[in-house]
Order: structure tokens, then C-alpha cells, then sequence
């Protein structure tokens, strides 16, 4: 539908008797800037000409059968001929058209002699409220079309519940055309619907008047819809989106929370159970490897001790090399003790329950030094220690272990005909460490042996220098006890820096 | 109560206890020796039933060389019922354990052992560590027969 035209674009219908009086009007209407077309006589008029017309200006004599031919092109459906204007020129007699016919908003009466000044203010009110009611129209006709054709269903009842509009989703929905139920009785209608909670809303909103919003499972098609409930001047009008997709989302949604939340649970108990046995286990490993390091020192002692009798007793039988085999099975005896004493270290320095405390680093190495005192005499090392060592948050036994094993291995690692020289620091590394660092001008470690030399057992030097090779094992297990690590930095040939971190005392 | 004087070694190792009396001869800790082989055994030695009826060949000791880790009744249990006897209060028991755990030390001593000695690897050690027991027990006011 086109915007209706503009006062100035509007043409004025003239069918007025007096050729006199027409020319006049015409002149006026001419001069108030709008077109003309004149019509002499009825049967002049022709449709064509007619539908040209905006305005109508007729006499009275004309007028009934202007009326009767305008109803009767409005009645073939042609949209122009719709509400067409008309203004009635009537003789200003008492027994005039005033007394039996009232105005309407399309129609006006002018008295006769028509006033050419009245006539054009009449004229521009009739195409003014035609003007603006055809544009009301077509406002209302597009909201009307969207309504229509919007893909969601929507309809509108009167305070009696009977429908006054039914767009296309509401047709195809509810299985009826609109043009059947328009003015019928929705409960009748759809009888399903009562008792609804459609029902319940609808009767709600006709009382307070408010909009009301829910959700519900459609009885019709099985989905899911949002209902909208709009109370209007008219009545109320209700709009349904289907929200289904939305839900099967949200409750998708729900169900993998559901069973995100149920297997994180599963995963926390599992975890948990896990955690528990491995525990356990551990123990239990920590357990069987004291008790089996414990239980086989004791037919060590017997080996030994044997061996020792068996050169005691049958001295004058034994030879220099029966003799030197026997003090080899009382060495091997030894070391293997050795070995077994320090893996009682290691599961005692795994399993120990230790407490953190301030430890004053200084005072540490000091014991340490002590427990060394006589290699370090023997080899004449060097140690030089920093001032202000400070303090770290550790175990003072675990703490002393370590420093002791470094110091030891320091003294120990030696190359032949180097002087000992042996140095020990406190570094900030970051707000969460701090490093205590021991350096040795000693043989040195290849780099590539990082994480083998912490291993139990391992020894890289073999028979040159004497060791289990757990000692590196155990300070390790001891730093991680109190939260630390312990890594080194090593020039083969030059020297190794170990750097023990741990937290620092606050 | 007539002591003979007599040292009851609780050892369930056969070639330990061995090793043990050749090195007490040999630290000339010379008080005879008796010897049982568990918990159980101490404590009907002690108690003189059984086999062990017979004081004459099974007197009371002066000292009993206890192992802790023994089957049956362990060194801790033995101890604990010696202390619990009022006629062996004054008994004195000395450990003699492979264990340097300071657990087992802890509670040997709170249990009543007058000395914890700790087993050493080698005769040499053995010997030496006697020698000094040799004089501890002389302190003690054992006279060596």
C-alpha cells in the first residue's frame, strides 16, 4: 500500500450544477492549490476519473447517486474508493440535508451559497484527516502485516475473549484460518485451552491489566514456548515464541554440568582413593626397604665376623693371600653396610615426620665442618665462609645432613695434588628462595650426569674414590623434604657449585 | 637371691649368639653364658619353668643380653615383663640390637634398659665396644669370677 498523496498533489471532484457557481469553486480550489476535475453530469463520471478524485465537492441534488456509484466502486474492492471524501454543497433551507444527515468524518456539509473561504478550510480538513488517517491505516496495516507475517504466533482476543487478529504462525499452529475465528470465542475455539495455564495467565491479565511472561510446554506441538500476555485498550493480545531450541540447550547444558560436576566428583574420589593407596604403598615400600636393609646387616655381621675368626683361629694355616682374601671379604662387609646404613638414612629422611623452623645457615655448616674436621686437617682444604649466611626456613637435622654430604663430597672429589678450596654463600634467588650455594675447586661433574648423580647408587667415579653413592640421593630427598631443591652448576676439571634453594625465613 | 653371675644372651641368631660369646671370652668378660633363642624363652628362663626348672644348671643371670628384634615375644615384651616383676627390678638388661633407630633406642630405654648397645659390623668393633662393657660392668660391682 503507497502513502495517500499530499494536500498539493490532491485532486477535488466537482460535480456541481450552476456552471456559474462550478467556476467559482473551481477558481477557489484551483487557487488553493490543488487540481480540478470537473464532472458536468453523472453520466460523465466515469470510474477513471473518479478514482483520480481526492475530495469530492457535490450538490445536493448530485450527491445520492455520487454516494450510490462511490459505494458501488468500493464495493468491487477498489482500495482508492475507500473512505473518499466528499464535501455536500446543501441548500441552507430549515428542511435541509442538516436536519437528516449528520457529518462524518469523510463527509462535511456546506450551506449554500457555498462560501469559497469556508469551502477551502473544510476542504483541507477532509484531505488533512484523510491524509493522516490513511497514514494511521498504513502504519496500523504494516504493523499489522508484521504481526501477520512474523514467525512466531500471535494473536489478539476483545474483553470477551473473541479473536480479533490470528497471524499465519497462529493459522498454522492452531489448524484454523483466521478468517474462520475472527470474532469467535477463543475457549470455544480451541476448548483445550481452558483450565490451561495459558488459561489461568489470560484471565489473570484481563483483571490486573499487567504482562505476563511464562513458560510452558506447548500442548499443540510439543515444544517449548515463551507466552507473552499483553493487556491493550482492546483487549488482550498474546504472543508465543517457540523457545524449544533454547531449552533443549539450557537443559543439554544442565545435563553436562550434571554429569561434568558428578564426574568431578568421581575424578576427586578416584584421585582421592589413588592418592590414599599410593600412600600406602609407599609406606609399605618404605617399610620393606628398612626392614630388608636392616635384616641383612645381620648375616653381614656373621660374614665378617666369621671371616675374621676364621683368620684368627687358623692363623698359622693361612698364607699372606688366605689371609689378604679374608680382609677383602671383611672391606666388602664393611661397604656393604655402609650401603644398607645410608639406604636406612634415605627411608628415614623419606618418611620422617619434620617440622620447618628457622635455621641459622651459619650454625649449620659450622656442625657440618665439625663432622669433617679431621679430612678437612688432612687435606689441608681451604674453606672460606661468607659473612652473614642469614637464616632459611628448613630442618635443622635435615639441614645439617645436607651441608655435611656437600662439604663431604667436596673434601672427597679432590683432584690429585690441588689444594682444597672450598666456599659457601647465600644468594636471594626470589621472593620464594633462597639459595645456599657450597663450591669446590674439585674434579667436577659433567653436566650430562644432573640427574644421575642424585639417583641411588649411582656413582660416577667408581674406585677412585670411596662412596655408596647415596649420599647425593639423600640430601636430595632432605631438600625436597623442607620444600627445596638442590641442583648444581659444574665445570669437569674445575670445579662444581651445588646450589641448595629453600624458602627464606621471613 | 644367689646370682651366679651367670650372662642369659636372648639371641635367635645361632652364628650372632656365637660371634657374641667367642667375643666376650675374648674381651675376657668371663662370667658363664646361658642362651635362649626368643621372647618366649627368656621369659620361662626367668621364670624357671619347663625345661629351665633346674637352678642349678639354669641359674638367674646377673645380666641379660637382649636382642630386640627376636620371634615370639620381642625384646621390647621381654622387658617390659622383667620390669614388671618385682624380684628382677634390679636385673640389669642391656640391649643388644642391629636397630640404630632412635625410636627403638627411646623406648628400650624407657622401658627399662639399663644400656643400649648397638650391634657393630666388624670383630673390631665388637671387640673394642666389649672392652669398654668389660669395665662398664665392673663399675657396675660384678666381680669377674
Amino acid at each position: 500500500m503507497q502513502n495517500p498523496k499530499t494536500k498539493h498533489e490532491a485532486t477535488v471532484g466537482i460535480f456541481l450544477p450552476d456552471p456559474e457557481g462550478r467556476r467559482e469553486v473551481v477558481h477557489a480550489v484551483k487557487k488553493a492549490g490543488y487540481a480540478t476535475q470537473e464532472f458536468s453530469a453523472l453520466a460523465g463520471v466515469d470510474a477513471a476519473a473518479l478514482h483520480e478524485c481526492d475530495l469530492l465537492v457535490v450538490s445536493w441534488e448530485h450527491w445520492p447517486a455520487v454516494k450510490l456509484r462511490v459505494q458501488a466502486e468500493e464495493g468491487k474492492g477498489t482500495q482508492a474508493y475507500a473512505r473518499l471524501s466528499a464535501l455536500v454543497c446543501c441548500p441552507a433551507q430549515a428542511d435541509g440535508p442538516a436536519s437528516h444527515l449528520e457529518p462524518d468524518d469523510t463527509t462535511a456539509f456546506l450551506p449554500e451559497p457555498v462560501d469559497l473561504r469556508l469551502l477551502i478550510l473544510q476542504a483541507r480538513a477532509l484531505l488533512k484527516r484523510r491524509e493522516v488517517e490513511a497514514d494511521l491505516r498504513y502504519r496500523l496495516k504494516e504493523r499489522e502485516d508484521v504481526l501477520r507475517s512474523i514467525s512466531e504466533v500471535f494473536f489478539s482476543v476483545d474483553h470477551e475473549f473473541r479473536y480479533t487478529f490470528f497471524n499465519e504462525k497462529a493459522e498454522k499452529v492452531g489448524g484454523k484460518p483466521a478468517a474462520d475465528i475472527i470474532g469467535k470465542d477463543m475457549w470455544e475455539t480451541f476448548p483445550f485451552l481452558k483450565n490451561s495455564n495459558f488459561h489461568r495467565q489470560m484471565l489473570q491479565a484481563a483483571v490486573d491489566r499487567q504482562i505476563h511472561i511464562s513458560e510452558y510446554l506447548g500442548p499443540i506441538t510439543g515444544g517449548w514456548f515463551e507466552m507473552r500476555i499483553y493487556p491493550s485498550a482492546g483487549g488482550l493480545s498474546a504472543l508465543f515464541v517457540d523457545i524449544t531450541a533454547r531449552k533443549k540447550a539450557e537443559e543439554s547444558l544442565h545435563r553436562a554440568q550434571e554429569q561434568l560436576t558428578a564426574a568431578n566428583s568421581n575424578l576427586e574420589r578416584a584421585v582421592e582413593e589413588r592418592t590414599a593407596q599410593l600412600h600406602e604403598a609407599n609406606q609399605r615400600l618404605e617399610e620393606l626397604l628398612y626392614s630388608i636393609a636392616h635384616d641383612l646387616r645381620s648375616p653381614l655381621r656373621s660374614m665378617q665376623g666369621f671371616a675374621q675368626a676364621f683368620v684368627d683361629d687358623f692363623s698359622a694355616a693361612l698364607d699372606d693371600r688366605a689371609r689378604d682374601y679374608a680382609r677383602k671379604m671383611t672391606s666388602a662387609a664393611v661397604f656393604m653396610d655402609r650401603m644398607l646404613r645410608d639406604l636406612i638414612e634415605l627411608s628415614r629422611v623419606t618418611k620422617t615426620d619434620i617440622q620447618l623452623e628457622s635455621v641459622n645457615v651459619a650454625e649449620v655448616w659450622n656442625s657440618a665442618m665439625v663432622q669433617h674436621e679431621e679430612k678437612i686437617k688432612d687435606t689441608g682444604a681451604a674453606i672460606q665462609t661468607s659473612p652473614g649466611l642469614g637464616n632459611v626456613t628448613a630442618n635443622q637435622t635435615l639441614l645439617t645432613q645436607i651441608l655435611a654430604n656437600l662439604l663431604g663430597n667436596a673434601l672427597k672429589f679432590t683432584r690429585k695434588g690441588v689444594r682444597p678450596e672450598i666456599k659457601i654463600w647465600t644468594e636471594p634467588v626470589d621472593d620464594h628462595s633462597v639459595a645456599i650455594c657450597v663450591e669446590d675447586n674439585g674434579i667436577g661433574i659433567d653436566g650430562r650426569y644432573q640427574e644421575k648423580v642424585f639417583r641411588v647408587f649411582e656413582r660416577l667415579n667408581g674406585a677412585d674414590y670411596e662412596g655408596t653413592g647415596i649420599g647425593l640421593a639423600i640430601a636430595k630427598k632432605a631438600a625436597e623434604r623442607m620444600k627445596g631443591t638442590l641442583d648444581f652448576i659444574s665445570h669437569p676439571g674445575t670445579g662444581t657449585t651445588f646450589r641448595l634453594k629453600l624458602p627464606p625465613y621471613p | 637371691m644367689l646370682s651366679q653371675q651367670i650372662i642369659l644372651i636372648a639371641e635367635d641368631e645361632d652364628d650372632e649368639a656365637f660371634l657374641l660369646e667367642r667375643a666376650l671370652k675374648k674381651a675376657t668378660i668371663g662370667h658363664p653364658v646361658r642362651r635362649v633363642k626368643n621372647g618366649d624363652e627368656v621369659i620361662e628362663y626367668l621364670s624357671g619353668v619347663g625345661r629351665y626348672a633346674d637352678r642349678e644348671q639354669f641359674p638367674l643371670p646377673m645380666i641379660v643380653f637382649l636382642d630386640l628384634n627376636m620371634p615370639k615375644k620381642s625384646g621390647f615384651e621381654v622387658l617390659e615383663w622383667i620390669r614388671q616383676q618385682p624380684a628382677f627390678r634390679a636385673m640389669s638388661v642391656d640391649v643388644f640390637s642391629g636397630s640404630g633407630r632412635h625410636e627403638d633406642i627411646d623406648r628400650a630405654l624407657k622401658a627399662g634398659a639399663n644400656l643400649y648397645l648397638k650391634k657393630p659390623i666388624t670383630t673390631n668393633e665388637l671387640n673394642d665396644l666389649l672392652q669398654s662393657y668389660r669395665q662398664l660392668i665392673a663399675c657396675r660391682g660384678f666381680s669377674s669370677p
